[in-house]
């Protein structure tokens, strides 16, 4: 049973990298096997997000749950993904040799230490039982009914605990159950290790582009570390894998504005898309980076801004079909009641809930020095005069804080606590955390870029 | 492949190939087995009458009525922690007094077993 279920993880696994290799081919192509390498991180996250979507509008829409789907639907993705590539004329990747510098070993430390690291976490996540609220309360009943029933069985969906969070993450765990061939709760926790696994190769895969390897792998190991973000990287909630979606959209929006490659904007956009049907605060994320990023982007406007509307349209209308779905069946909504817009309303809260946001912000206990650091490498940018990294990674942690405080002063049910059987905010707020940690390293690399480039032009 | 590309190789597969292996050499994973919820009574502590062992709920509900049935109240179906079911009166006090049980039980066709009770 145990060689039955890890097999049948591979393979879908195995499916979700062919799908994201085949899309990333079509979009962008391969140039070198070193390149496709050190984007594969990021090809298996595409494949996650892309099939999860697909499966996921597919169950709204009534088609029953099967293997046949299960395997189906990321097998019609990769061979359609690659026949467009071909028509596309895209090339085969081509042999390359790797460059021997120096850069080389110090990625080889950093690759070694992590990977190290990671298989630590493996063991946690190869026989870790279901201790986790959100996970056995609702998210792992919703998976084992869709599992047991192949469709959303509505009066147990109306019932549950969370009824109208979006169900990208059951129908992940369904699929996983399929291949498995079994409802195996415990080998379930490899399946979000891996997430986290594609995560962390994505997130340094694109990083590398910018960033030296001397000041990108410190910042990879210290995700790792992070009491709140590495350590819970098997646990089988929403939270890890809807803040993977967001810090890749951001990141690659942030890359796309700087060099318009708009393979990135595509990515970025599935990526949105992923995040409107992972969770509700995932809409609230989506809507902070497209904000930010007209701001960032404010002196392109006519460049950027008609894009960005495409993006805010498309990820808008994936968002619709659930929306649909729960409204019909007489769930109540996703916003706070009146719409939190009210600024009269609740004003004692006011004040407390956005300190609350802030010191979550600022805990250590939860995101190590990250936040500290985060915040060493803006003033450094800044002062380097790398403004727009500086002003996107900014105002987009400030506007994720802000929305962690309008939730809790909006939803005067939500005690004003980090404890999280009263509040979501320690939740929701690691979505800045690990964007900080993600930003640190190209905020301290275009720096450091700036500073040596103008020491050679001027060495006075 | 120069030298330089053949170090940084090593640097990667070694950690990660040899972390694998020591850990792997201390053997695998230990899972107990299912004997090990079947402990036997100790003089002095508690102790259950257990009436049999079964692999899912329904055959234990089915089992317990019978038990049930035949006037051995407060006889339960449980969990039994090992990925089976038991159906059992617990926490009987002394060993004594489940000697007694047992032997009643035996005039109706039941053969309990006296395990160490699940609090002891």
């Amino acid at each position: 049973m145990n060689v039955h279920a890890l097999t049948g993880l591979l393979i879908l696994n195995l499916l979700f990298l062919a799908s994201g290799l085949g899309l990333l081919w079509f979009l962008r192509g391969w140039d070198t096997w070193v390149e496709l390498g050190r984007l594969a991180g990021l090809a298996y996250v595409v494949g996650v997000v892309t099939v999860g979507s697909l499966w996921t509008l597919l169950l709204i829409a009534g088609v029953p749950f099967s293997l046949a789907v299960v395997l189906g639907v990321p097998a019609a993705a990769t061979v359609g993904s690659v026949l467009m590539a071909r028509r596309r004329g895209r090339d085969r990747p081509r042999g390359d040799s790797i460059a021997a510098r120096t850069s080389l070993i110090v990625t080889a430390v950093g690759i070694s230490a992590v990977g190290v690291l990671i298989e630590g976490l493996f063991r946690t996540a190869r026989l870790s039982g279901l201790y986790w609220w959100d996970a056995w309360s609702f998210w792992i009943p919703k998976a084992k009914a869709i599992y047991f029933f192949g469709n959303h069985d509505q009066e147990f969906f109306t019932t549950l605990p969370g009824s109208s969070y979006p169900p990208l993450v059951p129908v992940l765990d369904v699929a996983a159950f399929h291949v498995m061939g079994s409802p195996d709760v415990v080998t379930l926790h490899v399946q979000y290790w891996l997430f986290g696994v594609g995560f962390v190769w994505a997130l340094a895969g694109i990083l590398a582009e910018r960033v030296p390897a001397w000041i990108l792998w410190p910042f990879v190991l210290l995700l790792l570390v992070a009491p709140r973000i590495g350590r819970r990287f098997h646990i089988t909630e929403a939270d890890l894998l809807l803040d993977y979606f967001f810090v890749l959209a951001a990141v690659l929006v942030a890359y796309w504005i700087l060099d318009r490659a708009r393979w990135r904007l595509m990515i970025a956009t599935l990526m949105l898309s992923g995040m409107v049907l992972t969770k509700r605060e995932g809409l609230l994320l989506a809507a902070v980076l497209v904000v930010a990023a007209l701001i960032a982007s404010a002196r392109q406007w006519r460049l950027v801004w008609p894009s960005l509307g495409v993006v805010a349209v498309v990820v808008g209308a994936v968002a619709v079909p659930w929306r649909i779905w729960y409204v019909g069946h007489g769930i109540g909504g996703e916003a706070p009641t009146g719409g939190g817009l009210d600024p009269t309303a609740n004003t004692e809260r006011l004040w407390p809930s956005f300190r609350l946001a802030f010191d979550v912000l600022f805990s250590s206990n939860y995101w190590s020095v990250i936040i500290p650091l985060a915040l060493g490498a803006l003033i450094l940018a800044a002062l380097a005069r790398t403004y727009f990294l500086a002003v996107f990674f900014g105002a987009l942690v400030i506007l994720v804080t802000l929305g962690g405080g309008w939730i809790t002063w909006a939803i005067p049910e939500l005690e004003i606590t980090q404890d999280l059987g009263g509040n979501p905010i320690v939740r929701y707020m690691g979505a800045a955390a690990l964007l900080s940690c993600a930003a640190s390293p190209l905020l301290l690399a275009a720096a450091w870029s700036a500073v040596t480039v103008r020491g050679k032009v001027d060495p006075a | 492949m120069t030298t330089r590309v053949w170090v940084a190789a090593a640097i990667v597969l070694i950690p990660l190939v040899g972390y694998p292996l020591v850990t792997l050499a201390g053997g695998s994973p230990r899972f107990p087995a299912r004997q090990e919820c079947e402990r036997s009574a100790v003089e002095g502590q508690p102790v259950d009458i257990v009436y049999g062992r079964f692999d899912d709920p329904d055959s234990a509900v089915a089992a317990r009525d019978r038990v049930l049935a035949v006037g051995f109240t407060g006889t339960e179906a449980l969990p039994d922690g090992c990925g089976r079911w038991k159906v059992v009166l617990e926490g009987v006090p002394s060993l004594e007094i489940a000697r007694e049980v047992q032997a009643e039980a035996a005039t109706v066709d039941l053969m309990p077993t006296l395990e160490l009770g699940s609090d002891g």
